[in-house]
């Protein structure tokens, strides 16, 4: 059989491409005709899920000016619609042969989006503010599935409805939907109090969850739990507002004279507090044109905590059999994040490996840290064999003689304080990083003084805020900031402390039971970056603590995000102690004890001038001592000048 | 039953933990919701360039089938071509063969009449190398001259 001779068409669809439309209603626009036909011929679109036919025919008076001689481009105006379910459907336009068949003159992409949810809330109003305490219905659709659960939202309150009941009138809006005549709901009780624009949500029978909004307000002032003299229309009172970060000027992408691979190796997982300082410096290497990864020893998820990493993260497990990067090569650079056993395996084997540079953090006293953890003093410990300590080192931590000779063959140590200079061997070359807050979040911040005004249980309260878990190494100096809020509470003083993380240590149970009223123990925050809007509710922030063997070698990872909210930051005589003005910068303590910290904050409570001046001059240290970006460039500044060229 | 009412005290902190803690809650639901809405945007995003790139594919497999169309409108043309070709080439082949049939036997023939003439140029010359050739040569003498021929 012979095929009929095609149409020499001429055509163009209108509507906007890619095609996209509702299961509601598709719609095409377009022109087509035949040189051959005296008449336009008839257009359809035709896809797997149906065939959506001309349902109008325009005139044009564009189209026979680009083709004068064609009679037929005067009438080429189409309009196809219909419904169709939702799907993505290569969409043919097909026009008419004058024996009847079809001939494609056009293929596209479509998308037809499913119908949305639908609910009317039209017992007893359809729109407006009801205040009465009544039973209310209306009916609720989706196109693809039945509802199977329905609960009215407004307010604070959820009233859950009954489902299935006849709706004659959906069923005739809807007359392709089978279960339309179905849709009804009604609750199952009177409104209660509550006030709020209705929104309905549906559970579906497949269990996806469908929200709509209806044009109703309840507005139920009181019930049998509420009193009409709470107010259920009073404005939200916020916690964070000023949440917006100052605008730093964006800095220009920059590629450094040599692009380094680096690789650091963490001693915790991604949830630890040395993991904010080493994604820090990644995200920051990385924005100035270096390759980062990360190794962890386990708990690779918590780095979904992270925001935007601008790193990769991988295990120990992964890495041990060699770490390659995007170029393929190699890292240029391995950081063992502490001298620790775990670390400095790993990092000997890529070593071994990778023939790469190598330099180690120190952050704290590994001495003592040891010291603490196995009971035993590190003379003793120093004087054992290694085989006697490899059966008493933990993997976690530093063994006394491989980490001397680690420490001895690297190629540079970074230390947090300078005391830890005493750790690097003589004549190694070495570079203090100080850590810092991420800007983003950690910026000067008002106090949230009506969120305060809710707040404070008391006049004059002062809030002190603590975050960070509890745990044997500073358990002593959290008891002593507990002890101070009792004392100056016994004393008349109205003080709050805030606290957030977990108590790995607990209190003594009298101090635990005497604090208990002055303490809002928030615990965990999963999210770091929502700390800063619960800091802003602080007065004044108390880093506890004495000089000592622990405290002179570390560096707190709070107090940077302290000084960067602009309050007073009581601090002892130590670590970063010893660097500020006391008076200026912040409130120095010889001991930050309970004895100490009470009489700081009573001195603070007592001059607001002083609390003013502090506040500032912490936020001005912050400013000139702590970025991450700075301490990002000296850390690439000290790889680069010891790398290979 | 109600449980006995707790003393307001006692209530005051778990209220005031719980006030803030319902506002990091909503700090979570707007990053979740930001987080939602920024995802939204980019697969909407991804699923415009998914169907401009399929959009082109089409435009480009159309074109495809246009071009093989053609192709083959074309290849029908040279197949018809070519079987015209193919008819005139038996005919020309037949005609060749029956040429060749001809010269097969006029050849033949040229061929047992050479054999003939050489057979009766030897059998001439076997007459004239004969004794009775020689011994009559005399009369074929007498016969040239009185008819006035010469030998």
């Amino acid at each position: 059989m012979n095929s009929p001779a095609a149409l020499r068409l001429h055509s163009e669809i209108e509507t906007p491409q890619p095609l996209r439309a509702s299961a509601s209603g598709v719609t095409v626009k377009g022109w087509c005709f035949a040189e051959d036909l005296p008449d336009p011929p008839a257009v359809r679109l035709v896809t797997t899920a149906g065939v959506l036919p001309q349902t109008q025919r325009t005139t044009r008076t564009d189209v026979p000016q680009l083709f004068p001689s064609s009679a037929a481009a005067a009438r080429s105006g189409f309009v196809l619609s219909g419904t169709l379910r939702s799907g993505v459907y290569v969409a043919s336009l097909e026009a008419q042969l004058p024996d009847g068949t079809w001939q494609r003159f056009k293929q596209l992409s479509l998308v037809v989006d499913p119908v949305p949810f639908s609910a009317v809330l039209d017992e007893p109003i359809a729109q407006g503010v009801l205040r009465d305490r009544v039973k209310v219905g209306g009916w609720a659709l989706s196109a693809d599935e039945p509802v199977k659960e329905l609960a009215l939202r407004y307010g604070h309150r959820e009233v859950p409805c009954d489902i299935g009941k006849t709706r004659s009138d959906v069923q005739s809006l809807f007359p392709n939907v089978p279960h339309a005549g179905h849709a009804g709901f009604r609750s199952q009780d009177f409104l209660v109090a509550g006030h709020g624009p209705v929104r309905v949500r549906a559970r579906l029978a497949s269990g996806k969850v469908a929200m709509a909004r209806t044009a109703v307000t309840f507005s139920v002032a009181a019930d049998e739990n509420h009193a009409a003299d709470l107010d259920l229309t009073a404005p939200r009172i916020g916690l964070d507002e000023g949440r917006k970060a100052p605008q730093a000027p964006a800095a220009a992408p920059s590629r450094p004279a040599r692009a380094l691979n680096v690789l650091l190796v963490l001693h915790g997982s991604f949830a630890s507090n040395s993991a904010l300082h080493v994604a820090a410096l990644a995200n920051e290497l990385a924005a100035a044109g270096h390759a980062c990864s990360v190794a962890v020893p386990h708990d690779l998820d918590a780095l979904a905590h992270h925001e935007r990493p601008a790193f990769r993260g991988l295990t120990f497990a992964e890495a041990e059999g060699g770490v390659l990067f995007a170029d393929g090569r190699g890292p240029d650079v391995i950081h063992a994040w502490t001298p620790r056993e775990h670390v400095r395996i790993l990092t000997e084997k890529l070593r071994a490996r990778h023939g790469s540079r190598v330099f180690v953090h120190l952050e704290d006293n590994e001495q003592q840290l040891l010291s603490i953890a196995v009971g035993r003093e590190f003379a003793a410990l120093d004087r054992m064999s290694d085989r006697e300590l490899d059966a008493v080192v933990p993997a976690d931590l530093s063994h006394p003689h491989r980490s001397r000779i680690f420490l001895a063959a690297a190629d540079g140590v970074t230390v947090i304080t300078e005391r830890l200079r005493e750790f690097a061997p003589a004549g190694k070359p070495c570079v203090t990083i100080w850590p810092a807050a991420d800007a983003r979040y950690f910026y000067p911040r008002s106090r949230p003084e009506a969120f305060r005004r809710v707040l404070d249980a008391r006049p004059r309260e002062t809030v002190l805020f603590y975050h960070g878990n509890v745990h044997a190494a500073n358990a002593a100096e959290v008891r002593e900031l507990y002890a101070a809020v009792v004392a100056l509470n016994a004393s008349g003083d109205a003080v709050t402390l805030i606290r957030t993380g977990l108590d790995r240590v607990p209190l003594p149970a009298d101090l635990a039971a005497a604090a208990e009223p002055f303490v809002l123990s928030l615990g965990q925050i999963s999210h770091h970056r929502h700390l800063p809007a619960l800091l802003a509710l602080a007065d004044i922030f108390v880093q506890p603590g004495v000089p000592d063997a622990f405290n002179d070698y570390r560096f707190p990872s709070k107090l940077p995000e302290f000084f960067a909210i602009g309050r007073p930051v009581v601090l002892p005589r130590t670590n970063l102690g010893t660097v500020v003005r006391h008076g200026v910068d912040a409130y120095v303590l010889d001991r930050a004890d309970a004895a100490g910290i009470a009489q700081a904050v009573r001195a603070l409570r007592a001059d607001p001038e002083l609390a003013a001046r502090l506040g500032r001059g912490t936020s001005d240290f912050a400013e000139k001592n702590f970025s991450w970006p700075r301490s990002a460039a000296a850390l690439a500044k000290f790889y680069l000048s010891l790398a290979p060229s | 039953m109600n449980p006995a009412p707790t003393d307001p005290a006692e209530v005051l902190p778990r209220v005031r933990q719980q006030l803030i803690l319902a506002q990091v809650r909503i700090m979570e639901l707007e990053d979740a919701r930001d987080e939602t809405a920024a995802r939204l945007d980019e697969t909407n995003r991804l699923l415009h360039g998914a169907q401009t790139l399929a959009d082109k594919k089409l435009d480009e497999t159309a074109h495809a089938e246009r071009l093989r169309a053609d192709s083959e409108a074309q290849l029908g043309q040279l197949q018809r071509l070519q079987q015209a070709i193919t008819q005139s080439l038996v005919v020309a082949q037949a005609q060749l063969a029956e040429i060749q049939q001809k010269l097969e036997v006029q050849l033949r023939e040229a061929t047992a009449r050479e054999q003939r003439l050489a057979q009766v140029d030897g059998d001439l010359r076997a007459v004239k190398a004969s004794r009775s050739w020689r011994w009559t040569a005399w009369l074929r003498a007498l016969e040239r001259l009185y008819s006035g021929r010469k030998s």
